[in-house]
């Protein structure tokens, strides 16, 4: 994930920012793909377990630090994929 | 007049002839692939499109079983029952001198076709299908190694070589049995079995499909649990050795990364076999089934394999789609893997087999229907049974004098033991004597409390764990090096 987040600075797609905070994020997205479905055991809000909310839950937590092109960005992949599919590292 | 009319007959005879043609059938057999490691079953991690499109065309049953294993091979089990159409303790995973449902299909004028994994013996092959390609003797082996057979010129299997990687290899048998029918003109339908090894493990994705699903990208089961919560029948046997204990998540996620890298490639490889049924103008006639052998823990309840009764180990994809199925429709009724075998039967038209245990859901698909049973039965060796209606059920372990009772309907993930609690005692009682009645008309004699009782309560730490013959170096790797277990 540090990679893929490195990629997106060098892109000019998220705000320069302390490494801690970054560090913080990544965690906290790590968390939240881990534990989304055990979560929803524990927390059945109804609006948390609807389809796509992982996603938009993850996208809450970039979107405050994403430059005028990563929301750009961001607007295509959703455009693209929606909230539901998971976009693959392959091409095929 | 009268050569337009003459057309308009012959036409007409056309039309009812190819009516009345017999519907090819493709049974497309997975391996320990869970009901919900696909698409249509509502996972959105998932990358299914062939057969999320397929169950879209056709119809899928949401509450499909196995009905268990005799021991840790379920799946020797699972295949024997689906061929016989018998259930567990009717049917051994020997099926030697046992009728099969290929043989029905042939005895009905079907030109009958194996590829992929067979664990029921070579001479029950032999037996139940005339041609063949590309067959593996054998539970389970490293997907780029498998020893591939195909009949010599005695119709028997021959010596085994190797051919590629295991998904492709039988796809490929597939597509080839499929050309080579068109080809040879001859006017018989067709009853191809098509057992794929995926995705078992060694959890080895072919090498594009490698990182398909970022490692951590996937979220760990609703129930996942680094321990099982207590000891029962044998928490080392094979599967459960994939990875340590505790399950840590990222190897959990690893696994399913892996995992479902596997299921997206083997629909991939679907998506060929379905395609050349397309170019042949065969689709719409040919009854297509998909199915698997048995679940998977893959993390759930702390577990790796499928030697429990817990919904993620017994529940089974199945789809079918053809003439006489209804589209887009998914239906609850409790099934058994092996009614299969009665309900091709009749879909095709086939006389109605007598020697079956298994009910035909064909009632089920005209709608005629709503199920076929009130309650169903698992069991696994003689250390775990279960019964379970359409919002309960109640597993029950003999050596350990235990027993879970869940609410399937709020708790589907099997998280909240019931048994204890008082409110429940009634439902507990009628759910103990419908398993006994299950026992009785199944045959199956193991005691529900056995004499002696073993403890539920054990220690993680003496659990152990070493490599099989059948890992490659991609999970030797992954799962072994490094590991403290």
């Amino acid at each position: 994930m540090n990679a893929l987040f490195q990629k997106f600075l060098s892109d000019g797609y998220m705000s320069k920012i302390e490494t801690e905070i970054y560090e913080n994020i990544q965690h906290i997205i790590r968390i939240i793909i881990t534990f989304w479905l055990s979560q929803r055991e524990v927390l059945a809000i109804k609006k948390f377990t609807e389809k796509g909310s992982m996603v938009k839950s993850i996208w809450s937590v970039i979107s405050p630090y994403l430059t005028e092109s990563g929301k750009q960005e961001q607007a295509k992949t959703i455009a693209k994929y929606g909230f539901l599919q998971q976009q693959s590292n392959n091409a095929e | 007049m009268g050569f337009i009319i003459l057309s308009a007959v012959t036409f007409q005879q056309s039309l009812a002839q190819q009516q009345k043609k017999k519907p090819n059938v493709l049974f497309l057999f997975a391996d320990d692939q869970r009901a919900d490691a696909l698409g249509a079953s509502g996972n959105p991690y998932i990358q299914t499109p062939n057969l999320d499109l397929l169950a879209s065309e056709g119809s899928r049953f949401e509450n499909a079983y196995v009905m268990g294993g005799n021991h840790g091979a379920v799946c020797a089990a699972s295949r024997a029952m689906l061929l016989s159409g018998k259930s567990l303790f009717h049917v051994y995973d020997k099926l030697k001198g046992e009728r099969t449902m290929p043989m029905d299909f042939a005895k009905a004028g079907y030109t009958t076709f194996g590829t992929g994994k067979w664990h029921n013996e070579k001479e029950a092959f032999e037996a139940s299908f005339q041609q063949a390609k590309n067959v593996y003797l054998g539970g389970m082996a490293d997907h780029y190694s498998l020893a591939m057979r195909d009949y010599d010129e005695n119709g028997e299997l021959g010596e085994p070589t190797f051919k590629g990687y295991s998904t492709e290899v039988f796809a490929e048998g597939a597509i080839e049995f499929i050309e080579d029918h068109v080809k040879s003109g001859i006017d018989k339908p067709f009853f191809a079995y098509v057992a794929f090894t995926a995705p078992h493990d060694p959890y080895s994705p072919e090498a594009d499909y490698i990182n398909y699903y970022p490692e951590g990208s996937l979220p760990l089961p609703g129930n996942y649990k680094p321990y099982h919560p207590f000891e029962f029948d044998d928490l080392m046997v094979r599967d459960e050795l994939l990875t340590g204990w505790p399950r840590k998540p990222e190897v959990i996620q690893m696994i399913l990364s892996d995992y479902y890298a596997l299921v997206t490639h083997l629909d991939t490889q679907i998506g060929k076999i379905i395609q050349t049924l397309k170019e042949n103008d065969l689709y719409d006639n040919t009854i297509i089934i998909y199915a698997a052998d048995n679940g998977l823990a893959a993390g759930s309840h702390g577990l790796l394999g499928k030697q429990s009764l817990y919904e993620h180990s017994m529940n089974v994809p199945m789809i079918i789609k053809g003439p006489g199925v209804p589209k887009n429709e998914t239906f609850d009724a409790m099934v058994y893997l092996y009614d299969l075998y009665p309900t091709l039967l009749e879909l095709a038209g086939l006389p109605k087999p007598s020697q079956v245990d298994g009910k035909s859901l064909a009632s089920i698909l005209s709608g005629k229907d709503s199920d076929v049973r009130t309650s169903l039965f698992t069991a696994y060796r003689h250390t775990v049974r279960a019964v379970r209606t359409p919002e309960w059920k109640l597993i029950r372990y003999p050596e350990r004098d235990y027993t879970q009772l869940f609410n399937l309907k709020n708790d589907p993930l099997e998280l909240n033991n019931l048994a204890e609690n008082t409110d429940y005692t009634s439902t507990k009682d009628e759910l103990m004597s419908a398993l006994r009645d299950w026992q009785k008309i199944s045959g199956d004699t193991a005691a529900l409390t056995t004499k002696v009782i073993k403890q539920l309560k054990y220690d993680p730490d003496t659990l152990t764990r070493k490599p099989d013959r059948w890992q490659p170096e991609y999970t030797l790797k992954r799962y072994f090096e490094g590991k403290k277990n």
